[in-house]
């Protein structure tokens, strides 16, 4: 059921073939097949229990998988673990520190396992912001500090591989957009690959190039952001004074109309000139005497773009 | 594998393991320095610090060397730090490894200090109360040896006249067989520790090994017994000692082996 993406000449840093977890009889990954491109910030996206965590927690070798091959930049993690991981920085849902332990002390104990220079400490402290606080101990840190140190002790050795498994978790908005950013912005800062995991569909089209979404352990899609937002025409939402005749109007030839909750949702053929399409549409209502006072571009929610990758995998010749 | 050393030791900085290594000596050392200031029958050197080393022995060491097992593990368990550091590019082994370098060596400190402290708070009592004082019997030896009654059982078979005339050796090498037999004890309870995110196994654990130690004396498979090891090796049963002491030290190393390969392959869900 998996859709591995086309291979250019782009190199791989994260290629799985078949993998395979049960969990008392479950299969929490049943299958997965994932080629994410180096330099890319891939997305991996699913409802919670959809298998994310173990996905990642395979990549990293800290479950064996019942079957499948995991590879790192070409090597295989079964065989080459410790040089498959070389290259790999991890931050996990929720962020995990000694915390009697002061910031500097935390990332001073996976720098000495590194063998990594001392100076290194102070680089990442300085990209993630914390040199403020970095002698301060943990437990005194706000659940935003602890993500960050989080990030700054995957961000030790310069790694090529950055994992984040739903590193917004918690976060309040303004740590949710400083995060996002952040994560924006470091193939370009450190030319790291990153492979984000997330249940938040719009925290995902913000930040990634590529996207694989997860459902129930399987892939059920995968490939570049614009193919995803290609497979869901955008949807307009309205409020007016008269659904009845609007419906009527709007709702000639293909196109539905349908009414949720007192508003009116038009699904748009393409994401193309959907802005000049919601003025024209205004327009017309107006013209017919209906006063328009909401006029939106409505977001898929995850559940809906779930029910609509999942439909259209159910579907004969759709494989 | 330094590294890896150096990190658990950092990790120790304002934990409570600091705390249990330095309580356990000394609550031994403070019971029988009470005693002895109050007036107590141990009149000689060897009976005051062989009665300390027999209640290291049977009780405080493993009460502790359970405690400092259990401490350990709950330093990764509790905050769930196992993932972090098993997705390092470094050998599981040597992670767990490295704990269990740092357990051996703070039992072997709080072994050091359990000697130190029990003759500080020997000599102390004395010099509070000359009436207190414990004297060494090694000038009496030839005079002890025409007194020793060969069917006296107070300290069951073993050799009461080598006690008194080379005591301080007898002292530091029981000493040391109690620490080294106790290895096999160490890698159990690692082991549950490790394995058991909930503190309570390997507490209940130590506990019950602990108890069922004092049964365990009295069965011909006693001296298998991991959590009686380290008393059989004080001498009460002079043909036990060298048992007591390969069981505990080789056993412990197998079993230590062992528990490295399997905690190596743990699930981290």
């Amino acid at each position: 059921m998996s859709c591995p993406v086309k291979r250019g000449p782009m190199s791989i840093a994260i290629e799985t073939e078949g993998l395979k977890k049960r969990f008392r009889g479950v299969n929490a990954v049943d299958g997965v097949d994932l080629s994410v491109p180096e330099g890319a910030i891939f997305g991996f996206l699913g409802p919670n229990g959809a298998g994310k965590t173990t996905t990642i927690r395979l990549l990293l070798g800290l479950l064996s998988p019942n079957r499948g091959r995991i590879a790192i930049f070409g090597e295989d993690l079964r065989r080459n673990r410790l040089r498959a991981l070389k290259s790999v920085g991890v931050a996990f849902e929720t962020p995990a520190h000694y915390e009697h332990l002061t910031g500097r002390e935390n990332l001073d104990i996976t720098r000495r396992l590194l063998k990594l220079d001392k100076s290194d400490i102070d680089r990442v402290l300085s990209t993630v912001e914390l040199s403020h606080v970095a002698d301060r101990h943990v437990r005194k840190y706000s659940l935003g500090m602890r993500h960050r140190l989080g990030l700054a002790r995957a961000l030790l050795g310069s790694p090529k591989l950055l994992i984040f498994d739903e590193p917004t978790n918690g976060l309040d908005p303004v740590g949710i957009r400083e995060m996002r950013d952040f994560i924006k912005s470091l193939p370009e800062r450190t030319g790291a690959t990153v492979f984000v995991s997330s249940h938040h569909l719009a925290e995902i089209e913000q930040m990634a190039s590529h996207v694989a979404v997860i459902h129930l352990g399987k892939i059920v899609f995968q490939g570049a952001m614009g193919e995803l937002r290609g497979l869901h025409a955008p949807r307009l939402e309205i409020g007016c004074s008269d659904d009845a005749t609007a419906t009527a109007l709007l709702g000639g030839g293909a196109r539905k109309v349908e009414n949720r909750n007192g508003r009116l949702i038009i699904e748009l053929p393409t994401a193309d000139g959907a802005q000049a399409r919601a003025a024209s549409i205004n327009r017309r209502l107006n013209d017919a005497g209906i006063d328009v006072h909401h006029l939106a571009l409505a977001p898929w929610t995850l559940e809906e773009l779930f029910l609509q990758l999942v439909g259209a995998k159910s579907q004969p010749g759709q494989e | 594998m330094l590294a890896s050393i150096q990190v658990e030791l950092i990790k120790l900085k304002r934990s409570k393991i600091m705390l249990v290594t330095l309580a356990g000596p000394a609550l031994v050392a403070l019971l029988f320095f009470s005693l002895q200031a109050s007036g107590a029958s141990l009149r000689a050197w060897p009976l005051y610090l062989f009665a300390g080393l027999t209640a290291w022995a049977t009780f405080m060491m493993p009460l502790t060397a359970t405690i400092i097992a259990t401490l350990l593990a709950q330093l990764e368990h509790g905050p769930k730090t196992w993932a972090h550091l098993l997705a390092l590019p470094v050998p599981k082994w040597r992670v767990f490894a490295a704990k269990a370098i740092v357990a051996l060596g703070l039992i072997a400190m709080m072994s050091l200090l359990t000697g130190g402290l029990l003759a500080f708070g020997g000599w102390l009592a004395g010099a509070l109360n000359p009436a207190n004082k414990l004297m060494d019997p090694a000038p009496f030896a030839a005079l002890a040896e025409t007194m020793v009654d060969a069917d006296d059982t107070t300290f069951g078979d073993m050799d009461v006249m080598l006690m008194v005339r080379e005591w301080k050796r007898v002292v530091v090498e029981r000493l040391a067989y109690v620490y080294l037999s106790s290895f096999l004890l160490i890698a159990v309870q690692l082991w549950a520790a490790f394995r058991f995110r909930n503190f309570l196994i390997p507490m209940a654990l130590g506990v019950g090994g602990g108890f069922f130690a004092i049964f365990a004396q009295a069965s011909q498979y006693g001296l298998y017994f991991p959590w009686l090891m380290p008393f059989n090796t004080l001498g009460f049963m002079p043909e036990n000692v060298e048992k007591a002491l390969a069981y505990g030290l080789v056993g412990g190393i197998g079993m230590g082996l062992l528990m490295l390969a399997d905690v190596s392959r743990m699930q981290i869900k």
